[in-house]
């Protein structure tokens, strides 16, 4: 594809019916908007742009799509509100919301990323995290399953710790659960433990803060 | 004889010379500003085998993704990778088994990376073992080539929490474990290191190491020669 379409005038000797002035101007337009097209003179975009054609404004760098300018895709702008899963837990007894931190989400539509924070809580007295699978799976609200990982599940670390303990040595145990995703009436979460957790005096926490997948 | 110009060997004659050899002084210059080619508009991101070069800039006309790419990887083992300037993130670039460092008893899954536009490179999938029981406790393994530049961390090193399971198709099972996937740019006491998997306190049956949300910016690291 060239970029600039000039004209090409004949090689002597002159033919009298090509009027050679003016495919020279002509290509001196040619030329003109050419070096106005890379250029980018001010005030703005060009006037006449080409498919794929750039400019840059004064602190982002613009495409030209055929039909609009496409600015670079801000992180920032997509995310939506957070959503408290409340009623999430409803039948996983004993599971229950953290009261300090609920499990939430919130997606971002220009990345196409959701992303988890907040924590689940073993609500049982004295009921830690034992070393199995725990199904998060929701009843009757939850994530929606427009938000499901781009192939179907996700395996993604995230932290347990003791949180409901005031006992600042309650508070070591650590360790990498799983946080499976699958395709269902909600994105099903599920949770594996490794190791047996000190049981905590009202019910231990896990955390996902910061666990994020693409849909 | 005028002169050419430095750039587009442009002929500009002297201002003694006739202008009535229009093809010397006007029609061979424009034949080279029509030989010029502009921007690239592709509907496929070329790969290595098709010559990309980094830094090449292309237009993607893909609908999903409409945007420039800049090439920051073009590698005969990793293949070529692109990252957006317009749009948030890149298609998937699924790394080639070229990628792999053939440990024993391993074997690479389908990993892929993501660029976004942002600077960042994100990782999914997975590598398998192959070897009987579980992963070997504490070891740490070469997984992948030494990364091409283009893929490195901006710092020197940097480590990721991962997750393993059993048997991925038929859950639930009980199994699982965790390691770390260790990334390093390459230092003077260890120069080319990189993309390292690490394991710990293994007692189960895991197969699959995941390399899900591992993600970083993009820089050059300390890179050895």
């Amino acid at each position: 594809m060239t970029f600039l379409n000039l004209n090409i005038m004949p090689d002597p000797p002159l033919d009298p019916l090509v009027n050679v002035v003016t495919q020279l101007n002509n290509n001196w337009d040619v030329i003109d908007l050419g070096f106005q097209k890379m250029q980018n003179q001010p005030p703005g975009p060009p006037a006449s742009p080409d498919i794929g054609q750039q400019y840059s404004g004064a602190d982002t760098n613009a495409v030209w799509t055929g039909s609009t300018w496409r600015t670079p895709v801000s992180w920032n702008d997509g995310w939506s509100v957070w959503t408290t899963l409340s009623g999430y837990f409803q039948g996983l007894a004993p599971f229950v919301n953290d009261p300090g931190s609920p499990l939430q989400y919130r997606n971002n539509a220009n990345i196409r990323q959701v992303e988890l924070r907040g924590a689940v809580r073993n609500g049982a007295v004295g009921n830690p995290f034992d070393n199995q699978t725990y199904s998060l799976s929701p009843m009757t609200v939850g994530i929606p399953t427009a938000f499901t990982p781009a192939d179907g599940k996700t395996f993604l670390p995230a932290e347990f710790t003791l949180l409901t303990s005031s006992n600042p040595a309650d508070f070591s145990c650590s360790a990498l659960i799983i946080a499976e995703l699958r395709a269902g009436a909600h994105v099903g979460l599920r949770i594996k433990h490794n190791g047996a957790s000190n049981p905590g005096s009202t019910g231990n926490s896990m955390f996902f803060d910061n666990v994020r997948w693409f849909y | 004889m005028g002169d050419l110009t430095p750039n587009y060997n442009l002929y500009e004659p002297l201002p003694s010379e006739s202008m009535a050899d229009v093809k010397r002084n006007v029609n061979d210059n424009f034949k080279i500003m029509v030989g010029l080619t502009k921007h690239t508009n592709v509907a496929t991101l070329p790969t290595f085998a098709d010559g990309a070069n980094v830094g090449q800039t292309v237009y993607l006309t893909d609908s999903d993704y409409q945007s420039v790419f800049v090439c920051v990887v073009s590698d005969p083992d990793f293949g070529a990778m692109w990252r957006p300037i317009q749009v948030p993130k890149s298609p998937f670039f699924i790394l080639p088994p070229t990628a792999f460092n053939t440990p024993a008893n391993w074997r690479q899954g389908v990993l892929k990376v993501l660029y976004d536009n942002q600077g960042q490179i994100w990782f999914k999938g997975s590598f398998e073992w192959l070897g009987s029981g579980a992963f070997p406790d504490g070891a740490a393994i070469q997984i992948l080539k030494r990364f091409p530049k283009g893929m490195r961390p901006s710092f020197s090193k940097c480590l990721f929490p991962t997750v393993t399971d059993p048997q991925p198709e038929t859950r639930p099972s009980q199994d699982f474990n965790g390691g770390w996937f260790f990334v390093v740019s390459g230092t003077a006491d260890s120069p080319g290191l990189n993309a390292v998997l690490c394991f710990r306190s293994s007692t189960g049956n895991e197969k699959f190491m995941y390399m899900d949300n591992v993600f970083y910016a993009v820089g050059e690291g300390f890179v050895s020669a």
